[in-house]
């Protein structure tokens, strides 16, 4: 059953049984456009749907198998995307995206751009933080000024680099000005990007101390606790600008072993399962009791040729590497069909800014030209090339299959897979390697966060080292076009040298994958941090 | 004598600690990757790791930043968490307990049923009784703990629902709760040590069920009880004390996995936790308490062969 079928499946039995509330057709609009996977549409979601009235009380079991480590619940500087969902809990943007990826408002009631390089936010009224601290345009700008200092290490700081100048014009009017047009500016203030942060939160910070202990912000929920190796305790804020949330509080408890946190979604002492390991999935959905949520996502994994390093600096070489993988094999294989092959650096998640560039023969498995373009460039298969990968789920395991792969059309290997920790040193930093694979995520908001600087010459994500001044021409380009169309255009240009030359071979788009149970309602689940807990209430 | 034995035993004690804490210091330092790294992730930029690095003073030679540990540890300052904020002493004064509180729960299981089934066995040796007890104890030996713990947490938890799939709850907080929370990890932290236990009891009441001191007590006409139970076990002990001692070691080992399994803020997680993120300072920290609690726990075992077995330590 695709998705859509199963959520109109369910629409039609509400709609028969008059159950159907206008929550629960925003709900199914949503998912339907999203292409949500209602896996288990059968009896438990029935029994589930049958409550449309939001219940308040209760205390959501949401798992993370991370540990927030510092800067933890700073998320000015934190680039965990499982703790930054816990700070994101406590926090608001001056912007949110929807489940289209449209801007909508936040703390920022509206905004206007005079010009091209102008952008003024007008804020909400009667705002305050969590620890009493009035929200308003001076707090605004103590988050950007923060971000932007060197002494941050904010790797947000090159999204606001451009602005030269904020101006406060009133309490609750901000004015600022870019040194030059910078599309991606304002999707840059989303919730899940710039979390506004008290500022006397911070300023109180004890000596020398640079992390936050606590989410303090002015978010449905506000902090109480964290233990260590246990769990993060929120509460419900009574004052929150858009009502109090039904729920009486969250609590984020740290399981390290999925196994394990899958246990507790079935006999009931979690709610919620957050990034759930795609090999997972079907248990999840052969469960009556849960529901597998599952959505494409902008994440691209890859496999990176150091173009600087021999045999990689011939561009025959890395296409054939490229042609080696079976991209629908890792898929099905290590993804459980939860993942898409990748063509380029968009995946169709980003709508429309994607494009489809299957003319390209080089991102699409085909081991037999694989190995005649590999005896054309006079490659060497005697040669023992180093492969870096690492022993984290997924990644390790798809390093395992690529190199079973690329042994298939005779290359040598020597694998080294280490900690990431061991591997980032190398593969990120120094950049002492030859042949590799990770992944990037970048929020999915803006194509610019997936392509700048993995691929503009010296971007700080550019681990080929490649340079090719026709891309960086149309990364810039892109960068300053405020027009979509046209900027779709640009990326699509850009992706396709990208692909040509295979700086990287493009693997899987994974699909963001999480557990929950049916008692959990009002969930939208959606790419962008995959999902949001503020409307959420639990069946009692 | 006693006395001169405890003190070398001490300053031998200073002397491994000592040498645990350079090679501990100089193998976090040794693997590539940092705290910097770890705290920024993969989108951190090279200058924005490079930055924090000088900020945790990580520049420093590797022989700074050992004599500054070591001076701060001696005097019983084992520094800060580095990604937990927290300084280590306190981190270790709430995790240390939890891991001791499994590992006891653990021992007092693997005793319960190693001890009985050991007698068993060796009175009743190679009968179908005796094989079955050492077939289970192979397996209990193999069997990787990672793997028993989802199958009890399985079978006891999802399947029959008696028990809690996960987390820890104090003792002080509610009792019985605790227990049931420790029931699991502890039979599955247990099993390869009580089939170890099992195994060295069985054979050493073997070999000394067979001395002539037992024969000649039997045919004296002692109650063949007594004479296992006040003549042969006692002695049988003073090995197995050993293998439980040496397994101590064990115990903290294994109690990383089953801490994972079972979601325990113990130290164990503290310490696989610090090792992949390097954080320095708690992997410094746990390492030197286990090694300490190694040590004593092998002191301990001493002690108690002199209780056991009084020919032991004394002058002869």
């Amino acid at each position: 059953m695709n998705p859509s079928q199963a959520v109109l499946e369910r629409l039609e039995i509400e709609l028969r049984d008059h159950r159907l509330t206008r929550r629960n057709l925003i709900g199914y609009s949503a998912a339907t456009a999203l292409g949500i996977v209602g896996a288990n549409a059968g009896a438990g979601l029935r029994s589930a749907a049958a409550q449309d009235e939001p219940q308040s009380g209760g205390v959501l079991l949401v798992s993370t198998s991370e540990e927030p480590f510092a800067p933890a619940f700073d998320s000015h500087v934190t680039t965990s995307l499982l703790t930054g969902r816990i700070g994101y809990l406590a926090y608001n943007g001056l912007v949110n995206v929807d489940s289209d990826r449209n801007v909508i408002p936040d703390l920022a009631e509206s905004w206007e751009n005079p010009d091209s390089q102008t952008y003024v936010f007008h804020l909400r009224e009667g705002v305050t933080f969590h620890d009493g601290t009035p929200f308003d345009a001076e707090a605004v700008k103590f988050n950007i000024e923060r971000v932007l200092d060197p002494a941050t290490a904010s790797s947000r700081a090159a999204d606001f680099a451009l602005i030269d100048e904020i101006e406060i014009v009133d309490p609750l009017t901000i004015r600022l000005h870019l040194s030059a047009p910078f599309a991606p500016m304002l999707s840059a203030f989303r919730r899940s990007n710039l979390a506004i942060i008290s500022p006397t939160a911070i300023q109180n910070l004890p000596e020398g101390d640079d992390f936050l202990n606590a989410s303090i912000g002015t978010g449905p929920f506000k902090f109480v606790s964290y233990t260590r190796g246990d769990r993060v305790v929120l509460e419900r804020n009574e004052e929150y600008y858009d009502g109090p949330a039904y729920l009486d509080g969250i609590e984020v408890l740290i399981i390290p072993e999925q196994s394990t946190a899958l246990a507790g979604m079935q006999t009931g002492s979690l709610h919620y399962m957050m990034q759930t390991n795609q090999e997972f999935g079907p248990q999840i959905e052969s469960n009556p009791d849960l529901q597998l949520l599952t959505t494409p996502s902008t994440i691209w994994d890859f496999l990176a040729f150091n173009v600087t390093r021999e045999p990689f600096t011939d561009k025959r070489v890395r296409q054939a590497f490229s042609m080696a993988i079976d991209r629908e094999g890792i898929a099905q294989g290590i993804y459980k069909g939860l993942a898409v092959p990748a063509q380029g650096a968009l995946s169709p998640a980003f709508g429309s800014f994607f494009r489809d560039n299957s003319d390209i023969p080089f991102q699409t498995y085909d081991p037999e030209r694989a190995v005649a373009l590999l005896e054309e460039a006079g490659f060497d298969f005697d040669q023992e090339i180093r492969f870096d990968t690492f022993t984290e789920r997924p990644w390790g395991l798809v390093g395992d299959a690529l190199v079973a792969q690329l042994t298939e059309i005779g290359v040598k290997l020597t694998v080294q897979k280490p900690d990431f920790n061991t591997f980032a040193a190398y593969f990120y930093d120094t950049g002492d390697y030859w042949l590799g694979n990770s992944s990037w995520t970048g929020g999915g908001v803006d194509p610019d966060s997936l392509m700048y600087k993995q691929f503009v010459t010296g971007g700080a994500s550019n681990v080929s080292k490649s340079s090719n001044a026709e891309l960086d021409d149309l990364l810039n380009q892109a960068r300053i076009e405020l027009d979509t169309e046209t900027r779709a255009e640009l990326y699509n240009q850009a992706n396709r040298i990208a692909m040509e030359e295979c700086y990287v071979a493009f693997l899987v788009h994974p699909n963001l994958t999480e557990g929950m149970r049916n008692e959990v309602q009002g969930y939208v689940f959606r790419d962008e941090y995959a999902g949001s807990f503020d409307g959420c209430w639990l069946v009692q | 004598m006693r006395a001169r034995f405890l003190l070398a035993k001490l300053l031998w004690t200073v002397f491994v600690l000592f040498g645990s804490s350079l090679l501990i210091f100089g193998l976090m330092h040794l693997v590539p990757g940092d705290p910097a790294r770890a705290m920024l992730g993969p989108l951190g930029t090279p200058d924005a790791v490079a930055a924090l690095r000088e900020k945790l003073g990580l520049n420093d030679s590797v022989l700074k930043q050992y004599t500054t540990w070591i001076t701060h540890a001696v005097r019983g300052d084992l520094g800060e968490s580095i990604l937990l904020n927290q300084s280590v002493s306190s981190l270790l004064a709430q995790r240390l307990p939890i891991t001791l509180a499994l590992s006891f729960y653990a021992l007092i299981f693997a005793l319960f049923v190693a001890l009985p089934a050991s007698v068993i066995s060796a009175t009743r040796k190679n009968s179908l009784l005796d094989y079955g007890a050492r077939l289970t104890a192979l397996i209990g030996v193999a069997m990787p703990s990672f793997w028993l713990g989802l199958m009890l947490i399985l079978l006891f938890a999802v399947k029959l629902g008696v028990l809690p799939v996960f987390g820890y709850v104090s003792l002080r907080e509610d009792p019985v709760d605790h227990l049931r929370h420790m029931v699991l990890p502890a039979i599955t932290l247990g099993a390869a040590y009580s089939a170890l236990i099992y195994e060295m009891n069985r054979s050493s009441l073997i070999e000394v069920l067979q001395q002539d001191y037992i024969r000649t007590a039997h045919a004296s006409g002692i109650p063949s009880r007594l004479v296992l139970f006040k003549y042969a076990f006692r002695n049988a002990l003073v090995p197995t004390i050993t293998v439980i001692g040496i397994q101590i070691g064990y115990l903290m080992s294994g109690a990383l996995l089953v801490e994972a399994v079972f979601a325990i803020p113990g130290m164990g997680r503290l310490l696989v936790n610090g090792v992949l993120s390097r954080d320095y300072p708690v992997v410094q920290g746990a390492m030197l308490v286990t090694v300490l609690i190694f040590v004593f726990a092998n002191l301990a075992v001493d002690m108690l062969y002199t209780v056991i077995d009084p020919r032991i330590g004394r002058k002869r």
